[in-house]
């Protein structure tokens, strides 16, 4: 089974595709990226080189994929991620639905609640409650502004805690704004 | 901390994170203990992280095709179903018209979300 990128007696893929994960190696989506993409290349011959582009919730990454060429040598891992930076950002520098063609769902992975073991809490119940107790002391991590971990206490619509604005502080890792004047500036 | 099921499974079996509940709708396999957040008392709230392949818009529909293709047979393969089920995702493989229908809701969902919570957005 092959396609033509245009050129009829170049069968697709003729030479190494590029593969644009948008977050950090070593991350559950790097590794998604990963194992699809040396499966690609078992089959279809070529290598599929990872490009990691973190940053800005997958921002950064999705701003190249838009911009690439449109001949099937540069694909993009969507997240969650993707989704939500589309309604959380202002201003993107691509638009989310009309900028890129659906290829194919991978995988669904749910998400875990997680604490340091000095937190004293066993429940979500016991957590709502300490942070109730406690306005704007507890802290969470945060993979960035529009990452679909960083949402998730902010803004579900029916978590208490947030309506409350008891999550009031957080540690965020990426410095967005500065990313994106790194890159494009 | 909110992270997927398989970045922070390792840190809560060696102890260094403690689980409190899982996010989606349906409890994970993985840690059959652990309830939901709807369970622990909070109902309605559900919301799982995704992954999916999309490429630049106009990219040739035989080659969507067959990257479609491959990806759902390379989703077949024991040894992958394997990989991801350790690392805490369930395959889920789809047509180009399916996954395009599930970034439109997906979109539209987070959408409701964000303003309806009243978190605002991020400026550039």
């Amino acid at each position: 089974m092959s396609a033509d990128a245009g050129n009829k007696s170049q069968p697709y893929p003729s030479h190494p595709v590029r593969f644009i994960v948008p977050f950090p190696p070593t991350g559950g989506t790097d590794i998604v990226g990963r194992v699809i993409g040396q499966k690609l290349n078992e089959k279809l011959g070529q290598p599929f080189i990872i490009d990691n582009r973190g940053g800005a919730a997958g921002t950064l990454g999705a701003a190249i994929a838009a911009k690439a060429p449109a001949d099937g040598y540069t694909i993009m891992l969507a997240t969650a991620s993707f989704a939500i930076s589309a309604n959380f950002y202002a201003q993107l520098p691509y638009d989310s639905l009309r900028d890129f063609a659906a290829v194919s769902r991978i995988a669904s992975g749910p998400l875990l609640f997680v604490v340091h073991p000095s937190v004293p809490v066993r429940s979500i119940k016991e957590l709502i409650s300490l942070a109730k107790a406690n306005p704007g002391k507890l802290n969470y991590a945060s993979g960035g502004e529009g990452a679909s971990i960083t949402c998730q206490p902010k803004c579900s619509t029916t978590w208490p805690a947030c309506a409350s604005s008891t999550y009031r502080t957080k540690v965020r890792a990426p410095r967005w704004r500065r990313c994106w004047a790194a890159r494009f500036s | 901390m909110i992270a997927t099921l398989g970045s922070c499974l390792p840190h809560v079996r060696s102890g260094k994170l403690r689980d409190l509940a899982i996010a989606g709708d349906r409890r994970s396999s993985l840690v059959p203990q652990v309830p939901t957040v709807a369970e622990a008392g909070v109902p309605g709230y559900a919301a799982d992280s995704w992954y999916g392949l999309v490429a630049p818009r106009g990219t040739p529909p035989e080659i969507v095709n067959l990257l479609n293709r491959e990806i759902a047979a390379a989703l077949d393969r024991e040894e992958v179903r394997a990989q991801f089920v350790a690392l805490g995702f369930e395959p889920a493989s789809s047509t180009p018209a399916q996954f395009a229908d599930y970034l439109k809701s997906e979109i539209a969902k987070w959408g409701v979300v964000i303003k309806e919570s009243g978190i605002g957005k991020a400026d550039q």
